[in-house]
């Protein structure tokens, strides 16, 4: 009878969870039905990484024309039509540094278009400094590709089992033509009574 | 027969109709390996998987085209009574034996039905890879 109360904070203890660090995405991660999680998101960037780059596109592009094909890419160019607030770059930013880093494209960061506002707004000044200073520079960082993007869910309820069906769908799309060169959906789905952790 | 046998075999005749329940089957007009077939890594993966009650199909490594990388196909067929699920992760290496980093390098989750198959595909990141491994993990989530 003693040693109940040593036992009982021993429970207590070994029941807690306390805050720990898990590998991005890795079977530890939480589980949701009810909103995008990452490793959805990272499912959905590795699978696009692979369609573009099986597809042959910038590799075509480069034997073709002799250089890169230089591709714009922006965070605002994938809309979010679901209910999760989701932070862009953790979508866009394994894609671009993947086919920058793997030497497949080049990132226009200088290119404004519409929205006005270049990704590196300094090296945007500059690069307009030097077309100023030089008008016949060869150096055009005008986009040879475009990528854009959707991200789409249906939730659905059978009693107490909650259904999510993502779809992340993103395009390329040629400047030289204005056609698109290139589409593929990613479809995730996900089903449970509650918030669940692991794959 | 007494009333604790009807039972046992009502019980018994209702795990299997449930277990029938949502069963593929499979056929093919494929009767022979396909050309691009690695058998050892086959027996390789087919290891891993039994120890989750899945068996390995074939394992195939070829140039995939136009993009001229190389690209794994993993059949996983599963021969029980329900829906397995789990986790896996395909690494490349290079000549030398050397991780690839990649961003591809993700855990993705992957039912396989009862009695169906189901192809895991993987590209590799760049011309430089020669080799892979395969990660599995049994998961219900």
């Amino acid at each position: 009878m003693r040693f109940l109360p040593a036992l009982l904070i021993v429970l207590f203890l070994t029941a807690c969870n306390p805050a720990r660090r898990i590998e991005t995405g890795g079977p530890e991660s939480i589980t949701t039905t009810s909103q995008i999680d990452i490793q959805d998101v990272q499912d959905a960037s590795a699978t696009m990484i692979e369609s573009l780059l099986r597809s042959g596109l910038f590799q075509k592009f480069a034997q073709d024309n002799g250089r890169k094909p230089i591709l714009l890419f922006k965070d605002r160019a994938i809309i979010n039509d679901t209910t999760t607030r989701l932070a862009m770059p953790l979508l866009t930013g394994d894609i671009k540094a993947e086919l920058v880093n793997s030497g497949v494209v080049q990132l226009a960061t200088t290119y404004a278009g519409v929205s006005g506002r270049p990704q590196d707004q300094d090296a945007a000044a500059n690069a307009r400094k030097k077309a100023l200073r030089n008008q016949s520079s060869s150096d055009d960082a005008t986009p040879d590709f475009s990528l854009t993007g959707t991200i789409v869910e249906l939730s659905s309820r059978a009693g107490n089992t909650y259904q999510l069906d993502l779809q992340f769908q993103m395009t390329l799309t040629s400047w030289s033509n204005d056609l698109a060169q290139w589409t593929d959906t990613k479809k995730v789905s996900k089903q449970g009574d509650k918030p669940s952790v692991g794959l | 027969m007494t009333t604790n046998r009807i039972t046992t075999l009502s019980i018994l005749l209702l795990c299997c109709l449930l277990g029938a329940c949502g069963t593929v089957n499979t056929t093919s007009t494929r009767t022979t390996p396909a050309l691009d077939e690695v058998p050892d890594a086959r027996l390789q993966v087919n290891d891993l998987l039994t120890e989750i009650f899945l068996h390995c199909r074939g394992v195939r490594l070829y140039r995939s085209q136009p993009s001229n990388l190389l690209e794994a196909q993993i059949v996983v067929a599963n021969d029980g009574f329900t829906t397995r699920t789990f986790a896996w992760n395909l690494r490349w290496l290079d000549q030398a034996g050397n991780l690839i980093n990649s961003k591809t390098d993700v855990w993705r989750a992957t039912s396989v039905p009862a009695g169906g198959t189901v192809t895991l595909t993987d590209l590799a990141p760049n011309a430089s890879a020669a080799d892979f491994s395969f990660e599995l993990r049994r998961s219900d989530k």
